[in-house]
């Protein structure tokens, strides 16, 4: 079975975004890159994404600017298998990426019960709601913001009973906001 | 001026509560290093303020704990009792507790009173009508958040009146080996 986690930046009570769509409350900085960089392994794990996040990720991380500015992390998720889940898109022009045929939880299931490495969802909040709210996600990843939205959208929206984790990690970071890592 | 804290048992997802109040998912079994943070952030505080629906469930009940002498807690029921209270309420007339007092005007006024009066730190553990309350007019100064590793997908919320978004600083983060994660913040300086 192959292990699914996420990485999702949120904000303290919870919101993967505000009500207007957008994570404006964040700086990213290179603690969130190095983040990033750790969730890529070398040993070729699949990347899936929401449309939104991968359109933001295709339009930076191929570009020749990120080659040359953070090269290692560019070409790691390059190599990466990348599926996105999408009812819009049609064609993507990112290499090792497809579009999945299955509806999320059917390909996500298809996906953990195959042979292969790691599967990490980078950002991409709505896909992450839904698979915790079907209890496909083996471990999370929180980034939390030192920040309290009056509005927003909960990534644990869609749980329906209590999901008990267990806390594996809690560090600070250097911006003030912090990283909880839990086994699910 | 004095500081209001805030002390209260959350979920992951930001609740301080199931949708009925349920506590079902909090994790009693603290451990030492835990407790001991609990009585570090009660040495400076003098003063308890309550909701009126908490107030009715922890004030009787830490009076019970404090005279029975075999409770392991009894040491925290004396101190909860013998803690000065000021219980925030619409409807009651009186105050039936001990050490207990009733505040019945405009809740801004009445804190912002208190916070102006000599003494030491005012701390507040709830309920969540009157946390949200506080949280919204942007009377607490220091947020102690206790996560246990747990999402419970709806329930209570402390925040949902807030009507723009509220900044804070990260003073502390503490990850016990129970499983929680105590968060401190305090407000952030306005811009």
């Amino acid at each position: 079975m192959r292990h699914l986690t996420t990485f999702t930046i949120l904000s303290l009570n919870g919101c993967y975004k505000d009500d207007q769509d957008g994570i404006g409350w964040h700086n990213h900085d290179e603690e969130d890159l190095e983040l990033s960089r750790q969730n890529l392994r070398k040993d070729g794990s699949t990347l899936l994404f929401g449309r939104k996040t991968y359109e933001g990720f295709v339009d930076f991380w191929a570009t020749d600017a990120a080659f040359s500015a953070f090269p290692e992390i560019a070409q790691r998720m390059r190599d990466a298998e990348k599926i996105v889940f999408s009812r819009t898109l049609s064609t993507v022009s990112w290499q090792n990426t497809r579009i999945a045929q299955n509806s999320l939880v059917d390909e996500v299931r298809l996906l953990k019960s195959a042979e292969g490495g790691g599967i990490t969802v980078l950002g991409s909040g709505e896909i992450v709601r839904q698979l915790a709210a079907h209890r496909l996600i083996d471990s999370y990843q929180l980034l939390v913001d030192p920040v309290i939205l009056a509005r927003g959208v909960s990534l644990f929206g869609g749980l329906e009973q209590t999901q008990q984790l267990t806390l594996l990690e809690s560090r600070p970071l250097k911006n003030g906001a912090m990283l909880l890592h839990y086994q699910a | 001026m004095r500081k209001l804290k805030l002390q209260v048992q959350m979920t992951v997802d930001g609740f301080i509560a199931g949708p009925n109040g349920q506590m079902d998912w909090v994790n009693p079994n603290w451990d030492d290093d835990l407790n001991q943070y609990v009585d570090d952030l009660m040495e400076t505080v003098d003063l308890i303020v309550l909701g009126r629906v908490l107030a009715q469930g922890f004030i009787p009940y830490w009076a019970s704990v404090a005279t029975d002498a075999e409770n392991p807690e009894q040491a925290s029921g004396k101190l909860f009792t013998e803690t000065p209270k000021i219980v925030f309420t619409k409807t009651l007339d009186s105050a039936e507790w001990q050490n207990a007092a009733l505040a019945k005007g405009d809740l801004v006024d009445e804190v912002t009173q208190l916070k102006a009066q000599d003494g030491q730190d005012i701390i507040a553990y709830g309920g969540a009508t009157f946390v949200s309350a506080l949280i919204k007019n942007r009377l607490v100064d220091e947020l102690n958040l206790f996560v246990n590793p747990v999402a419970i997908g709806s329930g209570m919320p402390i925040f949902a009146e807030l009507e723009s978004n509220l900044a804070l600083q990260l003073v502390e983060l503490k990850g016990f080996e129970c499983g929680i994660v105590v968060l401190k913040y305090k407000s952030a300086a306005p811009a």
